[in-house]
């Protein structure tokens, strides 16, 4: 007879890979990265009540099992200091900017509805650093309290602090450069 | 003293943790007076918004030819499950 398992992976194996694939763009790890999370899932099977689809419950452990495997294979991710990646070239000595940020003049609402925009983003995304993207990931997308990832990552508040400014402030210089400065080249 | 450098900081920890009221209201000064530091913050809070409003297709990433689980790594994953005893 059929283990029940089984269901498990026929029916979420691909879509738990592709949501681990988009995180740590690896084939092999997305997959250890599946089979961590059923296995995980097996022993609190008896925990899960049903209040969220099985999709859901299957996906908050694999969202854990990301941020382990991020914490496992970059020791030393915390960063120290508050400065941005660049400093130098953003603020001059005193601290003060030598360019404005642009006004991007479009709304969220605007720039959801293009794909484009989102092909944009997605890359810039993958372009972080891993430690920032593991950390604004599990911020801003799986809904994880500061508290949590600091405690899966190993890293103090402030560290966290820091990987989410670094992230926030290359996103928004990527998507300036990528997206909003060629859309107004005379601008 | 708040400089734009340190203002930047807090304005990206401020969407993290709550920061004390004293630096809230040295913050809302520093916007009123500083256009660049706004534009930072308006930038942020658009990211924040695209980013969460976009978390479905972000989830899926159509550069990859096939998101799905290699049959070999079906067989392996069920075989293992089936092994720790699963009913």
């Amino acid at each position: 007879m059929k283990p029940k398992t089984d269901a498990w992976v026929e029916n979420h194996g691909d879509a738990l890979f592709a949501y681990a694939l988009s995180r740590v763009s690896d084939r092999s790890v997305a997959e250890d990265l599946v089979q961590e999370t059923f296995l995980g899932a097996l022993q609190v099977r008896d925990s899960f009540e049903e209040r969220s689809s099985e999709r859901t419950w299957l996906t908050g452990i694999l969202k854990h099992k990301i941020l382990d495997y991020y914490r496992r294979s970059h020791r030393g991710i915390a960063e120290k200091t508050e400065h941005t990646d660049d400093p130098d070239t953003l603020f001059d000595k005193a601290g003060r900017w030598r360019n404005s940020p642009e006004n991007w003049g479009e709304t969220p609402e605007d720039l959801l509805g293009r794909r484009e925009f989102i092909d944009a983003l997605r890359a810039c995304i993958r372009a972080l650093p891993d430690n920032q993207r593991a950390a604004f990931l599990a911020r801003e997308i799986d809904g994880f309290s500061g508290e949590d990832i600091c405690k899966k990552l190993a890293v103090t508040a402030t560290n966290l602090w820091v990987m989410l400014y670094r992230a926030r402030d290359r996103l928004r210089r990527c998507l300036t450069e990528n997206w909003f400065a060629k859309l107004s080249p005379g601008a | 003293m708040l400089n734009c450098q340190k203002v930047s900081f807090l304005l990206s920890q401020s969407l993290d943790t709550p920061l004390p009221w004293i630096m809230r209201a040295r913050l809302g000064l520093h916007l009123l007076m500083c256009r660049r530091c706004a534009a930072f913050r308006r930038q942020i809070l658009v990211l924040t918004s695209v980013v969460r409003g976009a978390a479905a297709a972000l989830a899926v990433d159509p550069g990859h030819d096939t998101a799905a689980l290699s049959p070999a790594a079906r067989a392996r994953i069920k075989e293992l499950l089936a092994s720790q005893g699963a009913a």
